[in-house]
């Protein structure tokens, strides 16, 4: 059976799902990075390189878990995957907390965005049905067949202004 | 085309022998009719290209300066004529098509190609068929799969100049040729996320496994190496096909699960005889290593016979 197949409504729908759910779990990253000259050059940059807001919203969770699973110390691969999945789950549930620690706009570098963002394509692909095996891939390819497939790159819904 | 003669002739004869088959043929499936009328047809299909080929080869260029010579893809020397050569590639339906060609070599590294081919970009023009050099010390083979979603994923497979290994090489070439068929009968639609297959042969006396293969991958290319022993590569021209399917499954059969994105129950189910008899049936009828080894004579000029000599 081949990846599922690209349904507009259906991607539209969950483009909304993606902001409403980054704009809820993240209530001190996003108000912290909203006032960085830094960040804001940045998303200029992604922006004239076609970068959508929900990407960039996308990229910023993806480094938040990222950033938060380093400052704990993990030390392997598998301690990564373990602590990245709990703080996946956790912030989809509840949200980032006052507790946590507040990453630095420093983080976010246009390398880290797209590094980034093809963590997202990978996610997406797997939600689409894709098996990823023990290899290096090249993640070009990767950006190309879910913009083939799925208008990955292209799709956008109307949103308030974020940045 | 300057003479359309022959063509009309060869026309005629393939109604003639498609009708006399038909009368011949009257409980035949519809993909035994299918598979007669594309092996009639074919012979048509390699004419009109054998003939628009040589209208287009467009000059000597063995008395040029060294400047406007044709250069040696790997380390870029002018190119040494070594005179016109024929040349075939197998066309459709393992049809053998013959091409004059200026030949040459690379004094500098020892290279041989047909470099017009290259430098006149008809290698695009032949996509989707077996492309070979039977000069060369390194020998390959080349040609271009088409995927699922108008996609292409570019297959080459070299070796050291020993027609054994061009054995191993064309029945690799043929059983790959079972993805066209599931492709085809839209049995399985894979997305490969790899741009390019390389296979790399080699033959080693003194090692205990007879296969073994080494995969590996990077921007966009999947590498692979087989190591055969001269009874491995022997077994290919077996009168059974088990030499040949373990060939594919250990080299083909495993890359492919790492190059696809869909799940190996899948792909494993792809070679279930009883999932996909249709699908086994064309490979064996139109890609058994038989065909191209002892019926084609395409394989006698590949192996043992140089045609240039």
């Amino acid at each position: 059976m081949p990846l599922e197949s690209y349904d507009e409504q259906s991607e539209r729908e969950d483009i909304e799902s993606r902001y409403a759910n980054v704009l809820n779990t993240l209530p001190r990253t996003l108000p912290h990075l909203q006032q960085s000259p830094s960040f804001l050059l940045l998303v200029k940059q992604l922006r004239s390189n076609g970068w959508k807001d929900w990407h960039i919203l996308q990229a910023v969770f993806n480094g938040v878990v990222n950033w938060t699973t380093q400052w704990l110390g993990t030390q392997t691969d598998r301690q990564r995957d373990q602590e990245g999945d709990r703080i996946v789950r956790r912030l989809l549930k509840h949200g980032e907390s006052p507790d946590d620690p507040l990453i630095p706009s420093s983080y976010f570098t246009i390398e880290t965005m797209e590094m980034l963002l093809d963590v997202g394509v990978a996610t997406f692909l797997k939600k689409k049905g894709a098996i990823f095996r023990p290899r290096a891939y090249n993640f070009q390819k990767l950006r190309q067949l879910a913009q083939k497939r799925y208008h990955y790159l292209d799709l956008d819904v109307p949103h308030k202004p974020l940045f | 085309m300057a003479d359309e003669t022959p063509f009309k002739e060869l026309s005629d004869h393939i109604l003639a022998e498609m009708n006399a088959w038909n009368a011949s043929h009257p409980q035949a499936t519809f993909l035994h009719i299918e598979e007669k009328a594309r092996e009639l047809v074919s012979q048509l299909e390699a004419h009109l290209i054998q003939a628009s080929a040589l209208e287009r080869e467009p000059e000597d260029w063995s008395h040029k300066p060294e400047s406007e010579r044709p250069t040696c893809p790997v380390c870029q020397t002018p190119l040494l004529s070594r005179g016109k050569r024929v040349r075939h590639v197998q066309g459709p339906a393992g049809r053998d098509i013959e091409l004059q060609r200026t030949y040459g070599t690379c004094p500098q590294c020892g290279t041989g190609f047909f470099p017009l081919d290259v430098h006149a970009g008809e290698k695009s023009s032949l996509e989707g068929w077996v492309e070979y050099d039977e000069l060369a010390n390194e020998q390959w083979v080349e040609w271009h799969m088409p995927l699922f979603d108008q996609e292409r994923l570019a297959i080459h497979i070299s070796y050291p100049r020993d027609p054994r290994l061009a054995q191993g090489a064309f029945t690799l070439a043929t059983t790959t040729q079972i993805w066209s068929v599931f492709l085809h009968l839209k049995i399985a639609e894979l997305t490969i996320v790899d741009e390019v297959l390389t296979i790399h042969l080699e033959l080693q006396n003194e090692q205990e496994e007879p296969l073994l293969v080494a995969t590996a991958f990077q921007d966009g290319t999947a590498a692979v190496t087989l190591t055969m022993t001269p009874q491995s590569v022997e077994r290919l021209a077996d009168a059974t096909s088990e030499g040949t399917i373990e060939l594919f499954l250990k080299s083909i059969g495993e890359v492919l699960m790492d190059m696809a994105l869909d799940p190996s129950e899948e792909i494993v189910a792809l070679f279930d005889p009883d999932a996909h008899g249709e699908a086994i049936y064309r490979l064996s009828a139109v890609a058994h290593p038989a065909y191209l080894w002892r019926k084609n004579a395409f394989a006698k000029s590949v192996v043992g016979v140089d045609d240039a000599s």
